[in-house]
């Protein structure tokens, strides 16, 4: 009971810590800057060129189709730099005396998922006042917003963890931004972030990699919460399982190597 | 009571060229209030022994305990007892120099007011108040150091590692390191484990030294013991200049004698097993060989001599 007081009081100190170090210009320019261009520039140019789009019946503006997607990309962008703090702890120095201070590793590497969790909370909270205010065709509700914000959690929780198990074995604190520099754009374009499904379905092969890609299933729990369109009972089981099987992995190989990044 | 006891541990690391053997066999021992120093070159296991006992490293072989705690087995409880100065100051860039120590109370345990507290009165007494909200890259190495060592100090642990303090520091910032050290730790009372390249380092601060090469222990003792049993040597001036091969292979196979060398056409230098002993052989001999005797001096040993000769002896680079 005691020690699990104490770890409750680390995380706390821990997660108060990584608020500190990890609000840095590189998260309000890198988390913010590039959805606001989504939203503000991208969104209403296409909404010009397409118009409106039809999801599940409805009309809703093209804006409003590539919200959740934008929420999604917030989810990936600080999923990649949910490391940030690992980064300059283990490379930078930090590390080495915080793995000497009487605290459970696992508390501070539970810090830094949920110190990303709450970055990516902040920023997708403004986006979605914006969008609120810009995009026709949204229905938000309260559920409905933390659903889809929960959601895109999932995707920050895997990626995070994922990117801290790739640091903690690797010397090159490079590896994230190469990586995502690889991943983020293929990532981006084969899902329904940007496009309906049926765009994919002339290609086997576009349509298996649109399938096994984590923001396809963030964009398709998302969407139904943000426009209030029903949402099948299958897509909510898969996709709900599919993401969340990803993060627990991710969690329990990023808590494991975590654990041991200064071993040689 | 002893503070910190290593017991044939045995540490190795992976690399491409196969396994390397960084802690071998290493046994010793830390009593309580001692400051016990940790010499060795570039490589020979300070700082990998160090970190197994700060909990960093688990070491495969062996046990290490911590004021009776095995850090295997209760590590976190290990760690309630440490503090650890890391070889590079290892400060956040984004963290004052008061967060820095409010962060290491608070994780310490301390509640937010009583690590507020600490910290104001580490500020003080370390004479950082000016620098509180400054961030890393405005402060010099010295002033780092003193930050890693003001938290250090404010949270009261028994068992203090510290790993080459001094390290990067110009000479004033080192001796003013030193006096650090002296003054604020060693009244602490708390048993400090202090790794250091710097011989005069180590023995102005440490009450004990041990020495490492290649991961073993290979000498041990306070540094006046070391300096007694170790660099004895003495100078013989001869009235004439002499045929040094001739008195070379005569004195090489006595008893007690480790090695002689010219140091100018009628002088040598004797190396010497034990001063008291080999002394009086050495005089016998040389009277026997009618050579006439200008003067005998005892050489005074520094603790750099000591160590080159103990690492020397181990068959290590330095």
């Amino acid at each position: 009971m005691m020690d699990f007081k104490s770890m409750l009081s680390s995380l706390r100190v821990a997660i108060s810590r990584e608020v500190k170090i990890g609000m840095d210009l590189e998260f309000f320019l890198g988390t913010l800057f590039e959805p606001l261009i989504y939203v503000m520039l991208f969104g209403p140019l296409m909404e010009k060129l397409i118009g409106n789009v039809n999801f599940g019946g409805k009309e809703i503006s093209y804006l409003a189709f590539m919200f959740p997607g934008v929420l999604t990309i917030i989810g990936i962008n600080q999923g990649f730099r949910g490391a940030a703090t690992f980064i300059q702890d283990k490379f930078r120095g930090g590390l080495e005396t915080l793995f000497t201070l009487p605290v459970h590793r696992s508390a501070l590497f539970l810090a830094k998922i949920l110190g990303s969790c709450l970055r990516a909370l902040i920023a997708m909270s403004i986006i979605t006042l914006l969008a609120t205010l810009m995009a026709k065709g949204l229905s938000l509700t309260l559920l409905g917003t933390l659903k889809s914000f929960l959601v895109n959690m999932s995707l920050v929780v895997t990626l995070a963890s994922f990117m801290i198990y790739l640091l903690s074995k690797s010397q090159n604190p490079n590896l994230p931004l190469a990586i995502s520099g690889i991943l983020l754009l293929p990532m981006m374009f084969l899902s329904t972030v940007f496009y309906p499904e049926s765009v994919f379905s002339g290609s086997r092969l576009l349509s298996l990699i649109v399938a096994v890609n984590p923001m396809t299933h963030a964009a398709r729990l998302v969407r139904p919460f943000v426009y209030s369109t029903p949402l099948s009972v299958s897509t909510l089981l898969i996709s709900t399982a599919y993401l969340s099987a990803l993060a627990f992995v991710s969690l329990l190989l990023g808590a494991k190597e975590f654990a041991r990044a200064l071993e040689r | 009571m002893t503070t910190v006891e290593l017991k044939d541990v045995v540490k190795t690391f992976s690399s491409p060229k196969g396994k390397i053997i960084a802690v071998n066999n290493l046994s010793f021992q830390a009593k309580e209030g001692e400051v016990l120093g940790i010499l060795g070159p570039n490589g020979a296991g300070k700082t990998t022994t160090l970190r197994m006992i700060a909990t960093i490293y688990k070491p495969d072989r062996g046990t290490i305990r911590v004021e009776g705690i095995d850090v295997l087995e209760n590590p976190l409880d290990v760690r309630k007892r440490i503090a650890y100065m890391p070889q590079e100051p290892d400060l956040i860039p984004f963290l004052s120099v008061e967060e820095h120590i409010t962060y290491y109370l608070r994780f310490r345990g301390f509640s937010k007011k009583e690590a507020e507290k600490r910290c104001e009165e580490a500020l003080r007494s370390f004479n950082l108040e000016k620098h509180r909200s400054k961030k890393p890259f405005q402060l010099s190495t010295g002033l780092k150091r003193r930050v890693q060592l003001a938290s250090i100090l404010s949270a009261e642990v028994p068992v203090i590692f510290l790993d080459e303090p001094t390290t990067g520091l110009d000479p004033m910032s080192k001796r003013n390191t030193w006096e650090l050290i002296k003054d604020k730790i060693e009244d602490s009372g708390a048993t400090i484990l202090l790794t250091s390249h710097d011989l005069y380092e180590v023995e102005y601060l440490a009450d004990r030294v041990i020495i490492i090469n290649n991961g073993r222990l290979i000498a041990e003792g306070t540094p006046r013991d070391l300096r007694k049993r170790f660099g004895k040597s003495v100078k013989v001036v001869f009235e004439d200049p002499l045929i040094f091969d001739a008195l070379r292979e005569e004195l090489m196979d006595v008893d007690g004698i480790k090695g002689i060398f010219q140091v100018s056409e009628n002088a040598v230098e004797i190396k010497l097993d034990s001063l008291d002993r080999s002394i009086n052989n050495l005089v016998r001999i040389l009277a026997s060989k009618e050579l006439k005797i200008k003067d005998i001096l005892t050489t005074a040993a520094n603790f750099e001599d000591v160590y080159l000769e103990i690492i020397g002896n181990s068959g290590g680079d330095i």
